[in-house]
């Protein structure tokens, strides 16, 4: 049933492929947190968008307990697939979720770009010249998460 | 090895014959001093000539000549041949060894002509043995020198001040300088030939593959290759252009400041201006700590803090599952129900009862949803952890955000302040007539080196953008010449030549990892002993990279090569080339290699200098130095004298011009002639 146990391959977009290596080599982050991160602001954010052509990837099972719980929460929370836990042993539907995993990391993703790097994306890459993109993820989620929402 | 004396006869500026005998054992200092001009290089080149015939030194252009031949000499025997000689005696595992080298000069009208003569070396063996006949073969001389010390290393032992200049710079020379050393510490040469050769074969095999081929395709991808191949030496070399211009300029501004310095009231502002580079400095490393916890909170919280508003209504959704679940009765009691066709719980007979044996068989049928407790539960537990800790997470992220801000506002605020004292250093020199053009190329070469600094880190982008393109391209020629049926075989004659390169690289690198690291090791142990006392701290490592670059790496790991003062940096090259002699030494605790150094502490500062002093003759066996007058000041001669090492005194006098004599001196009298 805890089919993100299984070493089943999530992908990330040939468009955003350096961000990854970027957060990789710079500060560190490891794919799968960048990922995780994305996919739910953009969950949050109600923003999926699919893709063709691979970028990085990473096997389910890099995941942590608590990663996995978030990922969980993201696919039992989807207007379309979710509230389905019985789903959860149908290799279908397993397929499914992960594409809706990874739809949601992209349109994190765009929102990220659009919202925190801003001119710094030039559509290839981010400026490497600047070093602080970790400060202004983390003060763009934290301020989000504190607004009240009306 | 011990270097025990050497002769001169006739050789540059040293007329008729001289001698100097070196220290060694107890006493292994020995000093020659001698000002600007007086013949000092001159010392060097005769023992790079008497050891291994060299005419040329490395700060030499080697394509002019340079006269060996006295010139005194030469003009009192006009129109006859006259000889300068060279005599260098040496012991090495307890034989001696006597080597003779002659140059031949001779006079015309206004025209020398010189003529290297013959060399000769005799043996005395460990029993005092002589060898008459000494051998004269050159070729078997150089056999022997080499395998005491190779002429291709000895560099790094007998070694002028450009040597530490070279090395205390970061470019593409010193990678090469220090991956020759290690190269032929380990001798791996010839590994590192064979992969050389491997590379020139793959190269002909490609271009004869793609000549015979009719492939476009093939063809355009390796001209795509070639062309960024050019495009990558042509950055690097960019690179390399500017980091030496970066280097310059930065020993340029040191100058100046220092130029300025002589002016009271503009050091009293520059002691300022430092005070506050150094507050800086802290506060910048904090403010990258500070990052580091940024970090984490974003990996560890940032999935959770996104989704915390949706976490109840999961919960409730997986509470809900597990109420409808019902699954009280464990699934082995239905199992050893069904099984024994008994009840496991009130042995009702479920053979007679086939009303009670199809409640049991549905109960097994909806079991199947107990499969899903252990992930409820981990889906649970994970959303009922964070909900217990949000608040705590919150008030952290908080926290870290606003001192990051708060340390950020301080740097900013020293900055102002260091833009504020420069303006008054700015201010002062404009009062000063003489001070006036200092300030105005200070501020010039501040915002050069600036500008220098961000073209050299786009250009490194730049280059690892385009390395990555040019591994892309490569694999993209390999699977095109793959799937080419014609050229199958080819195919398969390059790759073999692939693998083969790639199993010498690997053991190539795996050896000579190990000697970085040795290296990485003795350089900084050295390195800590060598630098003043107040620098030690801020140093933590003195790292031989995986690209022979030497780094020097802060108290927290950031790499500060770029950031040492010139001085720093000289010491750095020291500890590396002693470490080198060190290794190359083996097991031994002290190196057996005299270091012999010519103009060695130019730039280094007084505290480093004495540390030098102190502590070099620990690690060598020998230690021989060609001091200048600003080299040697009643400060550094009482220094030298304290550590009771100090053998051997010589000054050298200009008696006219092209006559310099060596004069042995007292070691107790004195000798500085700058205070």
């Amino acid at each position: 049933m805890d089919f993100l146990m299984d070493q089943a391959l999530l992908y990330t977009s040939k468009k955003y492929e350096e961000i990854y290596i970027l957060f990789k080599d710079k500060y560190e982050i490891k794919y799968q947190e960048l990922f995780l991160l994305c996919a739910s602001l953009g969950f949050k954010k109600n923003r999926e968008i699919k893709f063709s052509g691979h970028g990085r990837e990473f096997r389910t099972n890099y995941l942590t307990t608590r990663q996995k719980a978030t990922a969980y929460s993201i696919i039992l929370s989807d207007m379309e697939i979710g509230k389905n836990i019985e789903a959860f042993e149908d290799s279908e539907f397993r397929l499914k979720a992960r594409k809706k995993l990874e739809a949601y990391a992209e349109g994190g993703m765009e929102i990220l770009v659009e919202e925190v790097f801003g001119h710094r994306w030039d559509g290839n890459r981010l400026d490497p010249s600047y070093g602080e993109y970790e400060v202004d993820v983390l003060s763009h989620i934290y301020g989000d998460a504190i607004e009240v929402p009306f | 090895m011990k270097l025990l004396k050497i002769s001169l006869k006739n050789f540059r500026q040293f007329y008729g014959n001289q001698t100097i005998e070196f220290s060694y054992d107890d006493k292994n200092i020995t000093i020659i001093f001698g000002e600007n001009g007086k013949g000092k290089t001159g010392i060097f080149r005769a023992l790079m000539f008497g050891l291994y015939g060299s005419t040329h030194i490395q700060q030499d252009n080697p394509k002019e000549r340079i006269h060996l031949v006295n010139f005194i000499a030469l003009e009192e025997n006009a129109n006859m041949p006259v000889e300068a000689r060279v005599k260098v005696e040496i012991e090495y595992f307890g034989k001696k060894y006597e080597l003779n080298r002659a140059v031949m000069g001779l006079k015309t009208g206004e025209s020398i002509e010189e003529r290297i003569q013959e060399v000769s070396l005799n043996v005395t063996d460990e029993s005092g043995n002589y060898s008459a006949d000494g051998i004269t073969d050159p070729a078997e001389v150089s056999r022997i020198m080499n395998g005491i010390l190779d002429e291709s290393i000895k560099d790094f032992f007998l070694f002028d001040a450009e040597k530490i200049e070279t090395l205390a710079k970061s470019d593409a020379k010193v990678r090469e300088e220090v991956k020759k050393g290690i190269v032929k510490l380990l001798q791996i040469d010839k590994l590192e030939n064979a992969i050389g050769i491997l590379k020139k074969l793959q190269n002909s095999e490609k271009r004869r593959v793609l000549d015979g081929s009719q492939s476009l395709d093939l063809n355009r991808k390796q001209n795509e290759i070639d062309d960024l191949k050019k495009d990558i030496e042509n950055t690097e070399e960019k690179i390399t252009y500017k980091e030496n211009n970066k280097v310059s300029c930065a020993s340029e501004i040191e100058d100046i400041e220092s130029r300025l310095a002589e002016n009271e009231d503009v050091r009293k502002i520059q002691e300022k201006h430092a005070a506050a580079v150094e507050k800086k400095n802290i506060q910048i490393r904090l403010a990258k700590s500070k990052k580091d916890e940024i970090k984490n909170a974003l990996s560890a919280n940032g999935f959770n803090i996104l989704m915390k508003d949706n976490y109840p209504s999961v919960k409730t959704y997986l509470d809900q599952i597990l109420v409808d679940q019902k699954d009280l009765i464990p699934i082995e009691v239905i199992e050893k129900s069904l099984r024994e066709n008994k009840c496991a719980c009130c042995n009702n007979d479920l053979g007679l009862h086939m009303e009670n044996l199809q409640y049991v068989e549905q109960l097994k049928n909806n079991y199947k949803r107990s499969e899903l407790t252990p992930l409820i539960s981990l889906i649970s537990s994970g959303i009922h952890d964070f909900t217990l800790e949000e608040e705590e997470v919150k008030n952290g992220m908080n926290q870290k955000l606003a001192d990051f801000r708060e340390i950020k506002e301080g740097i900013e605020t020293i900055n102002k302040q260091l833009q504020q004292y420069e303006t008054e250093i700015a201010d002062k020199a404009q009062e000063q007539e003489n001070l006036k053009q200092l300030e105005a190329t200070l501020k010039d070469k501040k915002t050069m080196l600036h500008q220098l600094g961000v073209e050299i880190e786009s250009l490194k982008n730049q280059l690892s953008q385009k390395e990555k393109d040019l591994l892309a391209k490569e694999k993209e020629f390999s699977r095109l010449l793959r799937e080419n049926e014609s050229l199958r075989i080819d195919s398969k004659v390059l790759q073999y030549i692939e693998d083969l390169k790639d199993k010498f690289a690997t053991v190539f690198n795996e050896y000579s990892d190990e000697m970085r690291t040795k290296l990485t090791k003795e350089t900084t142990a050295i390195f800590k002993e060598l630098i003043d006392r107040k620098d030690k701290e801020l140093i933590n490592r003195i790292d031989i990279n995986d690209k022979y670059e030497i780094k020097v790496l802060g108290w927290d790991g950031v790499d500060i090569t770029q950031d040492i003062s010139q001085g720093q940096r000289q010491v750095v090259a020291l500890s590396f080339i002693t470490s080198l002699a060190k290794v190359a030494a083996g097991g031994s605790s002290d190196i057996n290699f005299p270091l012999f150094m010519d103009t060695p502490f130019g730039r280094i500062s007084g505290n480093n200098r004495d540390h030098l002093i102190d502590n070099i003759p620990g690690l060598t066996s020998q230690w021989i130095l060609l001091l200048t007058d600003t080299e040697l000041s009643k400060t550094e001669e009482m220094r030298f004298k304290a550590t009771n090492k100090l053998g051997k005194w010589y000054k050298l006098d200009q008696i006219s011009n092209g006559h310099s004599k060596i004069v042995p001196m007292n070691i107790n009298e004195a000798m500085a002639t700058r205070g």
